[in-house]
């Protein structure tokens, strides 16, 4: 029966591991088959491979274990700067708001600006990164070169960390597969992709913590903590929670038990000042929102992270049967994987940006599913085990580099420019963006102040008005629309935009300043 | 002429920076680790540096302008983190000759 188990697994996943690939070619369909639910049932097969192991030394000496690290350490770190061999303009939706307040914060030196901040800041940013980047400006690093290369650095620098936790739950070996898994994971990629800045350092920091959960000292643990909250609140809240159930199903442990309790209330009182300003927009504003009106949060929707993750999504499923059959259910790990799968699985808040975790995650347990089913597994050959590694190997490098390959930010050089044109205007001007995908851009690199129609604190009317604007040729109701705010004014359009009537524009109020690049600039006159 | 003393310039300015870098990002943690983690290998070892030298030196300068009003200035920046460096160094040094 075990054997039958065995041959089953090892061959469906291989088979799976080659659809994959075939997918990644454009030979076969993505679609063909529900290969999520494959993944599972191969997982759940895949536990029934598992033979109690007694604890072994790893199989890799240290050395070998430091260059494997060095050669998928360089090679992670390579894929990520592939998008900016011919670019250089930084990668997904967010990086003209980042740029906006890195500068707004560098304005405001030598201090903080915490009272100065508009509210949509205050309810959105944590202090943390931009203190930080405060620091990296003063030793001369920068906008740019945060925003591009340092991420790249930071994202790829997350593998010591996943290394580091692994290596504390299960072995070296196991850690070394974490840290190749993360860093060719295409769920990481699209966290890279999206430049989810303040998410990627505080993984880091949550990885740091389940590290010194269990440590007897109270500083290392007490800092990581801070900085979370510091740093990201759903990181803080997804770590509240890893954190206060295992106090609670330790609570045998007396020592560790008032140890944890003691670090918390500390790390929380430390937090009071960070938020002392921002309490009602950051912590109260936030939290009702989450509550009365939960969003997904912008990020794969979970039937396309079950397609990025397959390659070791059914490996995932042996680890945690590993740790089951273990018997370990005080381990973080676990808390974690339960805690994170609740958040996903019942659509709480920002469930979708929840999987960035819930994929580093199944990765330390795939990277234990791989190392106990397969490269323990005395009964397989050795080369069948090579076989096994280098498919996935090869899977996983090559569906990574198509990734990177074909990744281009969402804005090109010329648009870039007519917006950066703005910064040859008057001082005082205000810019009003049309359009939410410009909108970012034209609030980052336009150097103006900028209106966006349901954005920001700049925003006066509401959504039923501003369609009415965009649709309306009445040049009286535009105007009286316009009024409100300071001038000079100048309004961007984008020539593919739908549904603006361009018919009040043709007024005398209105000159065309700039034409170029299918991206016009109105400077509103009245 | 010109050329060569700009790109003198230039060199000596990413020099600075990843000095600078390395004392912010890294050094106050590679202290803790070194007198608290020292078991830890050399990826464990630059992971954890790296990462308590982000959280002390960040949190440290927020809370000094915070409560004290210091400008945050390079000079400035860089006492604070001597002044960690050198409190971890002292309380290592006590805890480990203690343990000893």
């Amino acid at each position: 029966m075990n054997k039958i188990a065995e041959y089953t697994y090892l061959q469906l996943y291989v088979v799976l591991l080659i659809i994959v690939l075939l997918i990644n070619l454009d030979i076969m369909w993505k679609y063909i088959l529900h290969l999520g639910g494959l993944a599972i049932i191969i997982g759940i097969i895949g536990a029934f491979v598992l033979k109690k192991t007694k604890e072994e030394k790893s199989i890799l000496n240290f050395n070998k274990i430091l260059v494997i690290f060095l050669v998928i350490f360089s090679l992670g770190l390579i894929f990520r700067l592939v998008p900016y061999f011919s670019n250089q303009i930084p990668l997904g939706y967010d990086p003209g708001i980042y740029k906006y307040i890195i500068e707004e914060y560098g304005r405001h030196l030598p201090n903080i600006p915490e009272t100065e901040l508009a509210s949509w800041i205050t309810f959105l940013y944590e202090p943390g990164l931009f203190v930080f980047t405060d620091l990296l400006k003063i030793i001369g690093i920068s906008t740019q070169q945060i925003l591009t290369y340092l991420f790249v650095i930071f994202c790829t620098i997350v593998s010591m960390p996943i290394y580091l936790v692994t290596k504390k739950y299960f072995n070296r070996d196991i850690a070394i597969l974490a840290a190749f898994f993360y860093l060719f994971s295409l769920a990481q990629l699209q966290t890279f992709w999206f430049m989810y800045y303040k998410n990627i350092i505080a993984i880091f920091f949550l990885l740091i913590g389940l590290y010194f959960i269990d440590d007897k000292r109270i500083v290392p643990l007490f800092l990581t903590i801070t900085a979370i909250g510091f740093f990201h609140r759903p990181t803080f809240l997804l770590f509240t929670l890893i954190f206060v159930i295992y106090t609670i199903v330790n609570i045998k442990d007396k020592k560790l038990f008032f140890r944890n309790c003691l670090t918390f209330l500390i790390s929380c009182l430390a937090l009071i000042p960070i938020y002392y300003y921002r309490f009602s927009d950051a912590i109260v504003g936030l939290a009702t929102e989450s509550f009365s009106q939960p969003g997904s949060g912008t990020f794969l929707n979970t039937s396309q992270f079950q397609f990025v993750t397959l390659i070791y999504l059914p490996l995932a499923i042996v680890g945690l049967f590993y740790l089951i059959k273990r018997k370990e259910y005080k381990s973080p790990l676990l808390i974690w994987f339960a805690v994170n799968l609740a958040i996903v699985l019942f659509k709480l808040v920002f469930y979708n940006r929840f999987l960035i975790f819930f994929d580093i995650i199944l990765i330390i347990l795939a990277s234990a599913g791989l190392y106990y089913s397969i490269l323990r597994n005395d009964s397989l050959n050795k080369w069948l085990k090579i076989g096994i590694i280098s498919l996935i190997v090869l899977t996983s490098l090559f569906n990574s580099y198509q990734f990177v390959s074909n990744t281009r930010p969402l804005i090109t050089d010329s648009q870039l420019s007519v917006i950066e044109w703005m910064n040859n205007t008057e001082d005082n001007a205000s810019l009003l963006a049309t359009s939410n995908y410009y909108s970012p851009w034209v609030l980052g690199y336009s150097g103006r102040n900028v209106i966006v129609p349901g954005l920001f604190d700049t925003d006066k009317w509401n959504k039923d008005q501003w369609q009415e604007f965009w649709s309306t040729n009445n040049t009286t109701y535009v105007k009286e629309m316009l009024s409100v705010y300071p001038k000079p004014l100048y309004i961007h359009i984008t020539e593919n935009q739908e549904g603006i009537n361009r018919d009040k524009f043709s007024d005398s109020c209105f000159e065309e300043v700039l034409n170029a690049n299918e991206t016009i600039i109105y400077r509103y006159r009245c | 002429m010109l050329m060569r003393q700009l790109s003198i310039d230039i060199g000596a300015k990413m020099i600075d920076t990843i000095i600078f870098s390395a004392l912010i990002m890294f050094l106050p943690g590679f202290l803790l680790v070194r007198f608290f983690y020292n078991e830890a290998d050399i990826i464990e070892k630059i992971a954890l540096s790296f990462g308590l030298s982000v959280a002390i030196v960040t949190l440290t300068v927020f809370y000094i302008n915070f409560f004290f009003k210091i400008p945050i200035i390079l000079t400035n920046i860089l006492i604070i983190d001597f002044v960690i460096c050198l409190t971890i160094f002292a309380v290592g040094s006590m805890l480990n000759r203690k343990a000893l």
